[in-house]
């Protein structure tokens, strides 16, 4: 939002009356400017808010929620709710690790798998290019649908109950690939793939020392999609895992957020098998959203830098 | 040089993703050694796949399988593992496994579950079949099963004459009929002898009133829409959201019953009921979000904010002590009111049942378990509370004080499990709580459509349709949320455009064709 704001002009050498003629010629007037910069600043208080009442909610007490429901400003305060979520015997904390660990690993090896795929794809004087290139993009629009995928990650590459299960199905991206491929023939010139094998590299040498210098900005949204990516899966675990040491932070709400959609929604056909006021509380449910956010909402800052730079940074001079 | 780094950094990759697989091939090491092992000497061990429903796996479940396998090999030659799958996740995944051809021994099943769906499909053994693969399973390795099962839940969850899972011998007859809160009930003087002379809605209306008057900010007359004195057979036509096509649920004077298959929405009943629940929520009696479904009645009626709740009971007062017990609050006190008689219908019959797949190599030993959780009160307790001294201990009173909930809360709860008569009760229970459940049905009647099933294949189209429609208003109709005057007449007609009227004449020539069947 700063960067639409202008330097304001050196008000102390200008007299009042031509204070307009000193005005850059592109910066919009100061009431404009307050107005557009109110109307953004309330607008992102509209995405903050719902946030807010998660969190505000979270640390509620279970009775103040029943009895005002939501507030922005409860009338009695409680960390039940989180004790309860990291408490002993609950399953949060593994998830926790589980998810940090899944997203780490998935993400390098994601960007390792569609970098390595995508950069011969880029290369005109790749034989096969058109094939691999058909070959992944086929996959984006046709499947073979939910129980061959079932059959093939746990049946054929022993999925099952495994952390691999969490990141390894969704590694590797096809739509990524196709950005990486134009990305590579957009920001890697042919000239200094050409430049780099007369100097005598070899395949490895150039893309490690030549390409990858000049692809971080893809390969960085690359990373910061799928750690999103992973971060958010949870059908993966829904699908390959049944053992509590697998589960991931977002299978777990998930699922207690589906078993009461289920019971609310079945509870007449199910004729009060289950007492649906058992169900984990208000309070604990949203403290399991916040807990949720978690480290991921620290991947946009720290992706952010490298799109900067690639945006400045041109690859031949003269 | 630099040739060699990159071979042997391709090589470490490589490597990386081998590393990767080995794990991932661990799972499965011990189903072939434990079938290796098999051909020791003292016969064959099998590992069973028991897919249990509930609110998911738990870190003591390991504890749990090792007593439990500890216990039952010696009696039956048999291991278990138990994948425990969320209520709302059993579609997606154990379903799924279950048509993909995933190794599965013991499978849980239910009406509301797609019982009818998976038998239809061909994926579950028949179990009393005696021209079946494998014969008749219930009768050679389930004695105990049949022992203490009420008949009606044989019957009730037979299709075309086979039992394709076991029951669970739990409460058969769930009528429906009310709860109320006895703090506020005793502020108005709504006694026990009033609430004995309770026998329609009108008669609820002058304690509504009095309960608005003495708490004006609650709603006394809790609902979402469902139940509140609705004489029609619950889940007859199942497939639809809501219960728009079914019989009468009560007999006649005389016992006798009436079979006629009802348009509910089109009654006479729907106009007076939706009329009066209209009232009721102009005069404030009812929660302004009650026609939302994002509205739970759970939270209200755990903070003890309301008068009456229509509710499906089970005799002696028991629901109404789960519900206080599950609130947590200690505050609660509920009592109940009967408006419906003792009838078995197919959807109580049918609602927890342990089915053995096809894919199962080993359908003997999956029946032997089956029937020692309808015979084994040591194996049952194991199952229900967890390790004995671990998370739960024995009371004076042979009552379970639960020390660790953990197991407890993971799975789906007694009523899953075999048979209730043998477990034991927690010191929150009534000691004779599944005693007392289980002799209630004693003295119901069987409806005459008991075990009718119907096959929602043919008029699939119009069942979509249907359910599209009846979510968007039945709710909103049903609580008094729209002006049934205006918006009655518009459902009826939007049903109607949805194919009601085939859906009614495909459940009809079902019924006489069943009816046909039966030789009654």
């Amino acid at each position: 939002m700063t960067d639409i704001t202008v330097k304001p002009a050196p008000r102390q050498v200008v007299n009042f009356f031509s204070r307009r003629k000193h005005r850059d010629v592109l910066a919009v007037s100061p009431r404009t400017n307050i107005a557009l910069n109110l109307l953004l600043a309330f607008f992102c208080i509209l995405t903050l808010i719902p946030i807010y009442v998660i969190f505000i909610s979270s640390i509620t007490s279970e009775a103040s929620l029943t009895a005002n429901g939501y507030r922005l400003w409860p009338e009695e305060f409680s960390g039940l709710a989180y004790r309860f979520l990291f408490s002993q015997g609950s399953i949060v904390m593994t998830a926790y690790k589980n998810t940090i660990i899944s997203t780490g690993l998935g993400t390098i090896l994601s960007v390792i798998m569609v970098g390595l795929y995508a950069y011969p794809l880029s290369r005109d004087n790749f034989k096969f290019g058109s094939f691999f290139t058909f070959f992944a993009f086929f996959t984006m629009l046709f499947s073979g649908g939910l129980v061959s995928y079932y059959m093939v990650t746990r049946q054929i590459l022993l999925l099952q109950n495994t952390i691999w299960a969490l990141f390894l199905p969704s590694a590797f991206s096809p739509f990524w690939v196709i950005v990486m491929r134009t990305f590579y023939k957009a920001n890697v010139p042919n000239e200094i793939i050409e430049a780099a094998r007369m100097d005598g590299a070899n395949e490895w040498r150039t893309y490690l020392q030549i390409v990858l210098p000049l692809s971080i900005p893809g390969l960085a949204t690359v990373a910061l999609f799928s750690a999103i990516g992973i971060w958010n899966n949870f059908f993966n675990c829904l699908l390959l895992v049944d053992d509590a040491q697998y589960y991931s932070l977002q299978f777990t709400i998930y699922t207690t957020l589906n078993n009461i959609r289920f019971l609310l929604e079945n509870a007449d056909k199910m004729q009060g098998l289950v007492n649906v006021s058992e169900l984990p509380s208000q309070t604990f449910r949203m403290a399991m959203a916040v807990v949720t956010v978690g480290p991921i909402i620290l991947a946009y800052p720290f992706f952010q830098r490298f799109f900067v730079k690639g945006l400045t940074i041109g690859a031949i001079k003269g | 040089m630099l040739k060699k780094f990159m071979s042997s950094l391709l090589l470490i990759s490589t490597l990386i993703v081998a590393v990767g697989c080995a794990p991932a091939a661990l799972p499965a090491q011990p189903q072939a050694s434990s079938g290796g092992a098999a051909a020791a000497p003292s016969g064959e061990v099998v590992t069973l796949d028991y897919y249990w429903i509930g609110n998911g796996d738990t870190d003591q479940r390991p504890a749990v399988e090792a007593a439990v396998n500890e216990y039952v090999e010696p009696l039956i030659g048999a291991k278990v593992v138990f994948h425990i799958v969320g209520w709302g996740d059993w579609a997606t995944k154990a379903i799924t496994g279950l048509q993909a051809g995933e190794k599965m021994d013991i499978f849980f099943t239910a009406d509301w579950q797609n019982y009818m769906q998976l038998v239809s499909q061909d994926l579950l053994i028949p179990l009393n079949d005696n021209n079946g693969k494998y014969g008749n399973l219930l009768e050679k390795y389930g004695p105990d099963i049949l022992k203490g099962l009420n008949p009606a839940f044989i019957t009730g969850t037979q299709i075309d004459g086979i039992n394709y899972a076991v029951p669970t011998n739990k409460e058969l007859t769930v009528p429906e009929g009310f709860i109320y809160n006895v703090t506020l009930a005793e502020e108005i003087g709504f006694t026990e002898a009033e609430a004995a002379k309770i026998k329609s809605l009108r008669d609820l209306e002058p304690w509504l009133e009095k309960a608005k008057a003495a708490r004006p900010d609650e709603y006394p007359y809790l609902t979402d829409g469902s139940g509140g004195f609705q004489p029609w057979v619950p889940g007859f036509a199942a497939g639809i959201s809501s219960n728009l096509i079914s019989m009468k649920y009560d007999p006649d004077a005389s016992g006798k019953f009436d079979e006629r298959i009802t348009s509910i929405m089109e009654t006479d009943w729907a106009t007076e009921h939706t009329a009066i629940m209209r009232e009721w929520y102009t005069k404030g009696w009812i929660h302004p979000d009650a026609g939302l479904t994002t509205f739970n009645t759970g939270d209200l009626r755990n903070a003890g904010k309301f008068f009456i709740e229509s509710q499906p009971l089970k005799g002696s007062n028991i629901k109404a002590q789960e519900l206080v017990n599950a609130s947590g609050n200690p505050d609660l006190v509920l009592k109940e009111i009967y408006s419906q008689s003792k009838v078995n219908i197919t959807t109580h019959s049918g609602g927890s049942m342990l089915a053995i797949p096809v894919v199962s190599e080993h359908p003997v030993e999956a029946m032997k378990f089956i029937n020692l959780m309808h015979s084994d009160s040591k194996l049952l307790n194991i199952m229900l509370f967890g390790v004995e001294g671990t998370h739960w201990k024995f009371d004076p009173d042979g009552r379970v004080n639960i020390l660790n909930s953990a197991w407890y809360g993971a799975h789906g709860g007694a009523w899953t499990l075999g048979n209730t008569m043998l477990q034991a009760v927690s010191n929150k229970e009534d000691p004779d709580k599944n005693r007392k459940l289980i002799e209630y049905s004693n003295d119901a009647v069987d409806h005459p459509s008991l075990g009718f099933r119907f096959r929602t294949e043919p008029v699939a189209a119009e069942l979509t349709a249907i359910t599209a429609v009846a979510d968007g208003m039945h709710r909103a109709l049903m609580t008094g949320y729209v002006d049934p005057k205006v918006e009655l007449p518009k459902y009826i007609e939007a049903l109607k455009a949805a194919g009601l009227d085939k859906i009614k004449g495909e459940v009809e020539k079902q019924y006489g064709e069943w009816k046909t069947k039966q030789g009654k």
